[in-house]
């Protein structure tokens, strides 16, 4: 039986700006959609579509205007700030710009994390060694992200999100700065770390991808879920993406 | 949690020794308030054994006219020792003055001589009169202002204590309205100086922070090693403020005992080493706390 992990419940999300003079954002507008556990879903649009807000909503870094947001049941928006790190803890998040600590080495970007976590020591070195190796980076381990390749660094940064062991993971755009090369072996280490049975949602603009998996799509467009099918895209390009 | 406070202490010193160098004003600032507040403090225990001392010697000396009888001098001393203000009441006849000036000067042949050349006993009768407490000759004073005693006496010397108390009572209420205004000024600096500290300290942090919030690590994770960083700066802060007052009053406190009514300073130190100490690195932990806390809410507010 499939268990919900995210669910949004006619969310909109209007950003007002701190000046009078300029008029507010749409972000989302009536959305409303359920993510099941274990799936891998792509969130899709052009920029500014409502992608990232979406993403913010689900970490809680913005709360919406209208409308709920659940993660496993739990309403978002209802959670104090003080609870939020509980529910982020569950969470891992992949970034475009992977958000590495430069000055750290690649074993110890992910061992930050889990000290942060307050994970013990010999956790934390069985856990770091092991996603580094699910990853393909155990050769780099002592690397600095200066010396690793883009790809290598979104594998790390992937590791990163995984090594907490989350429910889901939310990347977004985590191929805008990767060759078509890197952007292929990215997806790959995304849909095997969905096997082991973590929920994926990822957000992209990127056709290349767009193409290539043939899972759940929710396209956005101005804030606004325009299509959401399951398996209905397989190869072809759908002209309802606005991609 | 053990583990939790250990690695915000560890995370805390890094970041305290990521800017050591600019760190440096800070501590000095908050140096100067905590070296106040313990020179304030020391001050005032000096002030007032200056002012118990000097309350211990007041007296009242009446000294009578050349010739005024001695039974008359009595009877004024009988009616003095009714007053309740009243402590103690001593009669030195005019012989009695002169044993007692020859007896303290008997190495000191200068005196002897002119005495010698006088050729008389110069010394006048007196009443040495102690009061309760020094503030309480106004009464005495109205008694000898009537026209009935004044014909008796040749002058009196209870002014100059009450004087110098006072002086004394002005001197501790100027340093003290003095010293709190500049540590305020100190504390509004170091307000100053520690929030721009911890939020340098943040923005160079600001990815590890991002990182953090964005795993889940919790408020007191994320806020702790800035609140320690602060707590650090207070620690040093503390400890060069005592340690700079005890050399001051080891070096000076000896030689400043003649001036001090036999007290010295680097004993009254010492003896209060741990109040002294106690409430300056109280202070430091709190001005520190307060300023981190405050420069951390605001920028890490989750």
């Amino acid at each position: 039986m499939e268990k919900e992990v995210v669910k949004f419940e006619n969310v909109t999300k209007i950003y007002y700006p701190k000046k009078k003079n300029q008029s507010p954002t749409l972000a989302l507008d009536g959305v409303s959609f359920s993510v099941q556990k274990g799936e891998f879903i792509l969130l899709v649009g052009k920029s500014g579509a409502g992608k990232t807000t979406a993403l913010k909503l689900i970490l809680g870094q913005e709360r919406p205007t209208q409308g709920k947001v659940f993660f496993q049941g739990i309403e978002i928006s209802s959670l104090p700030k003080s609870k939020m790190s509980f529910l982020r803890r569950k969470i891992g998040t992949v970034f475009q710009d992977y958000k590495l600590l430069e000055q750290k080495t690649a074993i110890e970007n992910l061992i930050f994390v889990l000290e942060a976590l307050g994970w013990e020591e010999k956790l934390i070195q069985r856990d770091a060694n092991e996603v580094l190796e699910i990853v393909g980076l155990e050769e780099k381990s002592h690397c600095f992200p200066a010396e690793l390749s883009a790809g290598e660094k979104q594998k790390l940064a992937i590791a990163r999100a995984l090594i907490s062991r989350p429910e889901l993971i939310l990347a977004d755009e985590p191929t805008g700065n990767l060759d078509f090369y890197n952007t292929l072996e990215i997806i790959n280490l995304l849909k095997k770390i969905n096997k082991m049975g973590t929920t994926i949602i990822l957000a992209t603009h990127d056709r290349e991808i767009v193409k290539r998996i043939k899972n759940r799509k929710i396209v956005l467009e101005k804030g606004k879920i325009i299509e959401d099918e399951k398996n209905v895209f397989n190869n072809k390009e759908n002209p309802k993406m606005g991609i | 949690m053990f583990l939790t406070i250990k690695r915000i202490l560890k995370w805390g010193f890094k970041n305290f020794l990521s800017q050591k160098e600019s760190i440096f004003p800070t501590i000095f600032i908050l140096f100067l308030t905590l070296f106040g507040i313990g020179f304030l403090l020391i001050f005032k225990d000096v002030a007032f054994h200056i002012i118990d001392n000097l309350k211990e010697k007041a007296d009242v000396a009446i000294y009578f006219k050349e010739g005024t009888k001695e039974e008359e001098i009595l009877k004024l001393k009988e009616m003095l020792s009714q007053f309740p203000e009243i402590q103690k009441i001593e009669y030195v006849s005019k012989e009695e003055a002169l044993q007692q000036f020859l007896e303290r000067h008997k190495k000191e042949p200068i005196y002897l001589e002119t005495l010698e050349v006088l050729g008389e006993n110069p010394f006048l009768p007196s009443l040495h009169i102690k009061a309760i407490n020094p503030f309480q000759y106004e009464r005495l004073k109205e008694f000898f202002s009537s026209k009935e005693w004044q014909d008796l006496i040749d002058h009196q010397t209870y002014q100059e204590s009450e004087k110098i108390i006072n002086e004394i009572f002005t001197l501790i209420d100027w340093v003290e309205k003095v010293g709190i205004a500049l540590i305020l000024v100190f504390i509004f600096v170091t307000f100053v100086l520690i929030t721009n500290t911890i939020n340098l300290s943040i923005l160079r942090s600001k990815t590890e922070i991002e990182i953090q919030k964005m795993v889940g690590a919790s408020n007191f994770f994320v806020q702790g090693p800035f609140l320690i960083e602060g707590i650090i700066c207070a620690i040093l802060a503390s400890v060069f403020a005592f340690l700079s007052l005890f050399a001051i009053f080891y070096y000076f406190g000896p030689k400043l005992t003649y001036f001090l009514a036999g007290l010295n300073v680097y004993d009254l130190f010492v003896k209060n080493s741990w109040k002294v100490f106690g409430l300056q690195i109280l202070v430091g932990i709190i001005l520190t706390t307060i300023s981190s806390y405050r420069a951390v809410k605001r920028h890490l507010n989750v």
